[in-house]
């Protein structure tokens, strides 16, 4: 089920796995792999972001500057899972993994912003950041 | 003021609790699903192996015999001595070399007396007793080392072919030994009933009818050897016998036993064999095989992928050949159970079969593992690597089969003759070897046209 949904994912953007006798690791692991890595280490930046920094510790990263260095946080390493993930299994390093790693950090950036509008109202200073919509507190 | 004193306190602690999230999300997460990646393999490996076996079983001839040689067999030797065998065996002088005969023979003596791979070991001189029938005289090593360097003293007739072979084979399956039998064979039927000429194929194949029964094999194994003497030819017009000096004339060994104990005599005993040979009755249906998808040495073109990601033998592909890029791959075979003959990559280039279901697909090249491919791991266990392409995929699944046809060699019919009266201008030929061979032959009528067959199943790829 995950695997088949991740693969259905980043095949759409990617088109098939390239070189092709490495697809079924793609489609059993690789792709599966980036694709959960990718959702929980978006949720795990917003959640500190907004409730770690800015709700418990109160530091003073409540400014838009700081959303966004932790969206290209999120974004450098949705851009280093892909190709750690094809190095780490003996997948023979292709244009295509790079293609692949670009897609899921433009995949990061969306998630980022999506997780971001969802749980920032729980946030205390921060709930206002990267914009005050769609929240009026 | 709390807010500021929290700002200060923790915000060094923010930071590193933000680098270890980082971190862990990087390593941690990663590190434990890849190791469920590599605990996953082992047991849908393992269920693969036996449904492949079982697959193997069922296509494989149920009389296969498993191909792997035994470690130490027993030996019954048979030397035809008569007087046409005399020639090969000409008295030794200082300034003579041994004749080819002589050398293989001693060779072959020596190691079934001294080498690690023969348990039990009995020489015998086949002759005849006078009226025909054949006469098996066991003797030591030492009368039959003498024998083959001193040549043969008495003056002893030949016996017929199928009597000689009928006798050597019944006194072998008694001992529970490999028969090794090294004749002229020339055929030299009982004056009294001419009649054996015509029926030479039949009467082999009754003679060693107790091999098909009893599971047996037959390697036949041939070299010439100049000849100094006396020759008689089957044919006795116009000459009933012929003074040759040196001309080659063929001698054959027959190996005959269960598969495995006569795959040791090849290829442990005799080794070096002589370029003829010809085998009856082996069958190997199941050597290992595997499509070679991932190997640097052997990559792939177009779209074509193991079904099975995990499986450490490929034995099932997804694939789909595209407009310009049709796909090909390597299917890999450990022919060494082979004899050696059959490994050869010109041999086997040149009578490989593919047959196809579910679309087109031909052969490519044909290569023998090389030391870099034995470096290779996944590689190492192979002996050959047969390049497959296809073009074109009309069904959602089908199979590739690579398969060797058995086929009579072709130096069969060339060392083949009608008339053996003159060696002289024909030599190396032996009067209806071709009779002789396709009375062997009746006897394995009914085993697998195949040498070996191996099949790839594969599916189209849809998405």
């Amino acid at each position: 089920m995950i695997q088949n949904f991740f693969s259905g994912l980043y095949e759409l953007f990617l088109g098939r796995p390239m070189p092709a006798n490495f697809t079924q690791d793609y489609r059993e692991v690789i792709f599966p792999n980036t694709g959960l890595l990718l959702l929980v280490i978006s949720l795990a930046l917003v959640v500190l972001y907004y409730y770690v920094f800015n709700r418990v510790m109160s530091t003073g990263f409540y400014k838009p500057k700081h959303w966004f260095i932790m969206l290209i946080l999120n974004a450098v390493i949705a851009f280093a899972v892909p190709i750690m993930q094809v190095n780490g299994n003996g997948v023979e390093t292709h244009s295509y993994t790079y293609t692949f790693a670009f897609v899921n950090a433009v995949l990061s950036l969306v998630l980022f912003f999506v997780f971001s509008l969802l749980l920032k109202k729980g946030s205390v200073q921060a709930w206002t950041t990267p914009m005050r919509w769609p929240h009026s507190r | 003021m709390k807010s500021d004193y929290m700002f200060n306190k923790q915000r060094t602690a923010g930071t590193l609790v933000l680098w270890l999230m980082i971190v862990l999300a990087g390593t941690g997460c990663y590190t434990k699903k890849s190791q469920e990646e590599e605990t996953a393999p082992e047991p849908k490996s393992e269920s693969a192996a036996p449904a492949a076996t079982g697959a193997e079983a069922t296509e494989a001839p149920p009389a296969a015999t498993p191909p792997s040689a035994k470690a130490k067999v027993d030996v019954d030797l048979y030397l035809e001595v008569s007087n046409g065998m005399k020639g090969f065996m000409p008295p030794p002088a200082a300034d003579k070399k041994p004749t080819v005969f002589q050398s293989r023979l001693n060779k072959l003596l020596s190691e079934v007396e001294d080498g690690i791979y023969v348990d039990s070991k009995r020489y015998y001189l086949a002759k005849e007793d006078g009226q025909g029938q054949p006469v098996l005289e066991s003797v030591s090593y030492g009368t039959l080392k003498n024998t083959i360097t001193s040549g043969i003293k008495a003056d002893v007739r030949g016996t017929p072919l199928p009597a000689m072979l009928q006798a050597a084979l019944a006194n072998s399956i008694k001992g529970g030994a490999v028969s090794v039998i090294v004749s002229d064979f020339i055929h030299g039927p009982d004056p009294n009933n001419p009649g054996q000429f015509l029926s030479l194929d039949s009467d082999i194949r009754s003679s060693l009818k107790q091999a098909e029964h009893k599971n047996l094999v037959v390697a036949v194994l041939a070299d010439a050897s100049p000849f100094y003497g006396s020759y008689y030819p089957a044919v006795k017009k116009p000459a009933t016998k012929q003074n040759l000096t040196g001309q080659e004339v063929p001698f054959y060994t027959w190996v005959i036993g269960p598969q495995a104990e006569v795959q040791t005599v090849i290829n442990k005993v005799l080794r070096n064999l002589p370029a003829q040979q010809a085998y009856f009755g082996f069958s190997y249906g199941a050597v290992p095989y595997s499509a070679i998808l991932k190997a640097k040495a052997f990559k792939p073109q177009g779209v074509v992928y193991c079904t099975s990601r995990t499986a450490q033998v490929c034995t099932s592909v997804n694939l789909i050949p595209e407009k310009g890029a049709p796909v090909a791959f390597d299917i890999a075979l450990d022919l060494s159970q082979l004899p050696a003959s059959m490994q050869e990559a010109a041999y086997l280039k040149k009578h490989l079969q593919l047959t196809v279901t579910g679309g087109k697909a031909a052969i490519g090249t044909v290569v023998a593992a090389t030391p870099d491919t034995r470096a290779v791991p996944e590689l190492a266990t192979y002996t050959h690597f047969v390049r497959v392409t296809v073009t074109q995929v009309t069904a959602a699944t089908g199979t590739l089969t690579v398969q060797l046809p058995s086929v009579v060699p072709a130096w069969i019919p060339q060392w083949s003759t009608q008339n053996d009266n003159n060696p002289a201008a024909a030599p190396r030929k032996t009067y209806q070897l071709q009779k002789i061979v396709e009375g062997l032959q009746a006897l394995y009528r009914d085993k697998s046209e195949q040498v070996f067959t191996a099949t790839i199943k594969f599916n189209k790829e849809t998405n």
